[in-house]
């Protein structure tokens, strides 16, 4: 028996005028694909993977139109068109205005007699664009180079720059925020413990909570300390109990794994439930 | 009962994703409304935008994608309705290309409800868009935030928004919240923003990377995380607005206890039957 037939209200395809509604055969084909990537709990078949190649491509796609509109065009074409359109109206003296702020200064230099001949600004100008935008392009251009198994090669030097470039950022702020921070944060005082009047449970409390923290990293650390054997009254039991550490920690990471997934299941679900087939509100 | 567990250890576990269709559909259509209880790293988050005052900038860092919407979408909804009621300006930045679209989805979802008819594009909320290299994206912002975003999401400059007047770098922002999922995101503000500029970054994330940020709490490199969809239902009840996510909550709760079950059968069945061939 159809759906329809036993009262849910699907999302409708027309709206109230009669005219097609493109939120609606959205909600359509976001359901019958979400339907056709589930089908594969069944078994795998043709609608399974129909919708998988869709997706895939669909999000290939769109990776490429919103990394050309969103990253390339307003970074280097808009910026070298911008660029060679007030060369040519300054180099002709054009009367059209020049907009790049940049290039008007150089402009006014010019006509000042500020900036030495043509020459010198031609040789500045190249030499700007190239450092700026042609250098760049070309360092981009060489990490398509990996489709290419002969040159292949030339995409290690743009790998090495932003290798170079990321760890000089980089290196500074996470020793910092990374290591330090957490060295200092793993002393914790248990003065509170011998000054307090009476027994103040809170503090009790708080002071095992530290005392696990610390003794729980030393713990961990021993068990990934390889130079000795685990061995002894003290390495033995140690790297016994950091083995304990991470495996409570591992436990931990799986139980919020499956929470995130059953979250967007969760997430289809109310999807199919609500926009789609409206049964929930 | 060997038989039972003979049936149980050879099951089709088409049968098990069949329960789990009903475990999940029968909460989503009749709610058992089950109380949640509020985390402290929940209520820290929210309390970072609570002591904020009227008129203070947050920047929202939206750095996910569709993906990770039904955890982290209603979350920056709660988020965005909490800044809305205080009066609190949103400055939307994004580190991941898709996620000006989920700022832009937020903004028009909530401005169509009643009670923010009055918020504008512009003054209450800008939503900045997103630029290549997100290290390079956040450490430039502490020297100027224009300059990294010269224009918004839809191409208008930034300097022009009555939201940015005055807002040169991260010293000129209340509060940094960043929806994360991945790597680009919480830790990059934390490495960064408050390592760097001494900012107060708090977040929420998906709760398959929420174990992540917890070394950043425990030394308060952190104020406060918003974990999952637990931390999403946790905050809409926080700002008294429960919605998808503490529905959501209700489906959580009932599979979890089913997955229980099954692990705790199928050792059963395994001990007693031995493993099936």
């Amino acid at each position: 028996m159809p759906l329809f037939a036993l009262g849910f209200s699907f999302k409708p395809v027309f709206d109230a005028g009669g005219a097609v509604s493109t939120e609606g055969i959205g909600v359509w084909i976001a359901a019958i694909l979400t339907l056709g990537i589930y089908s594969f709990l069944y078994k795998d078949n043709f609608f399974y993977k129909f919708s998988e190649y869709l997706f895939v491509g669909v999000s290939a796609g769109y990776t490429l139109v919103l990394t050309f509109h969103k990253y390339l065009k307003p970074s280097l074409i808009e910026p070298l068109q911008e660029y060679s359109r007030d060369f040519y109206h300054i180099i002709t003296s054009s009367a059209a205005p020049v907009v790049n702020p940049w290039m008007l200064n150089w402009q006014t230099q010019l006509i000042d007699n500020k900036f030495g001949t043509q020459f010198h600004f031609i040789f500045w100008f190249s030499l700007k664009v190239f450092i700026f935008y042609i250098f760049p392009a070309i360092l981009g251009l060489m990490m398509i180079s990996r489709v290419i198994p002969n040159a292949a090669w030339l995409s290690r030097f743009p790998l090495a720059t932003i290798v170079g470039y990321g760890s000089g950022i980089v290196i500074v702020t996470t020793l910092h925020a990374s290591v330090l921070e957490q060295i200092k944060a793993s002393f914790v005082s248990f003065a509170p413990l011998f000054h307090m009047k009476g027994l103040d449970w809170s503090i009790i409390a708080q002071s095992a909570n530290d005392f696990l923290l610390v003794f729980g990293l030393c713990c961990a650390i021993i068990y990934f300390y390889f130079s000795a054997e685990h061995k002894g009254v003290i390495l033995g039991p140690a790297s016994h109990f950091g083995i304990w550490v991470l495996m409570i920690t591992f436990g931990a990471s799986f139980g919020y794994t499956v929470m995130a997934r059953i979250s967007l299941l969760i997430g289809r679900f109310q999807f199919l439930l609500s926009d789609w087939m409206q049964m929930v509100r | 009962m060997k038989a039972f567990f003979t049936i149980i250890n050879t099951l089709d576990r088409r049968i098990i994703f069949l329960a789990m269709l009903i475990a999940v559909i029968i909460p989503l259509i009749n709610p058992l409304a089950l109380p949640v209880k509020i985390t402290p790293n929940t209520t820290s988050a929210y309390n970072v935008i609570d002591k904020l005052n009227p008129g203070d900038r947050l920047l929202l860092s939206f750095d996910y994608d569709p993906a990770s919407s039904p955890e982290l979408q209603p979350m920056a909804k709660a988020v965005m309705t909490h800044c809305f009621r205080k009066d609190i300006k949103i400055i939307a930045v994004a580190l991941w290309p898709q996620g000006p679209m989920m700022a832009k989805n937020a903004f028009e979802s909530l401005s169509a409800e009643p009670e923010f008819k009055g918020k504008k594009y512009g003054v209450d909320f800008v939503n900045l868009g997103v630029q290549p290299s997100y290290v390079a994206v956040v450490k430039g912002m502490g020297d100027s935030i224009p300059g990294v975003f010269p224009t918004d999401f839809f191409g208008n400059k930034t300097l022009d928004f009555e939201i940015m007047k005055n807002i040169k770098n991260y010293r000129d922002i209340a509060a940094i919240f960043s929806l994360t999922t991945g790597s680009a995101g919480i830790s990059t503000y934390v490495t960064i923003a408050n390592a760097q500029h001494k900012s107060i970054v708090t977040g929420g994330c998906t709760a398959i990377s929420s174990l992540e940020y917890y070394p950043y709490l425990q030394s308060g490199q952190l104020s406060g995380l918003v974990e999952g969809l637990k931390g999403a239902s946790e905050y809409e009840l926080k700002v008294g607005k429960p919605g998808l996510a503490t529905s959501g909550m209700d489906v959580q709760a009932v599979v979890h206890m089913m997955l229980i079950f099954f692990i705790l059968l199928a050792n059963l069945s395994q001990a007693i039957v031995g493993k099936a061939k």
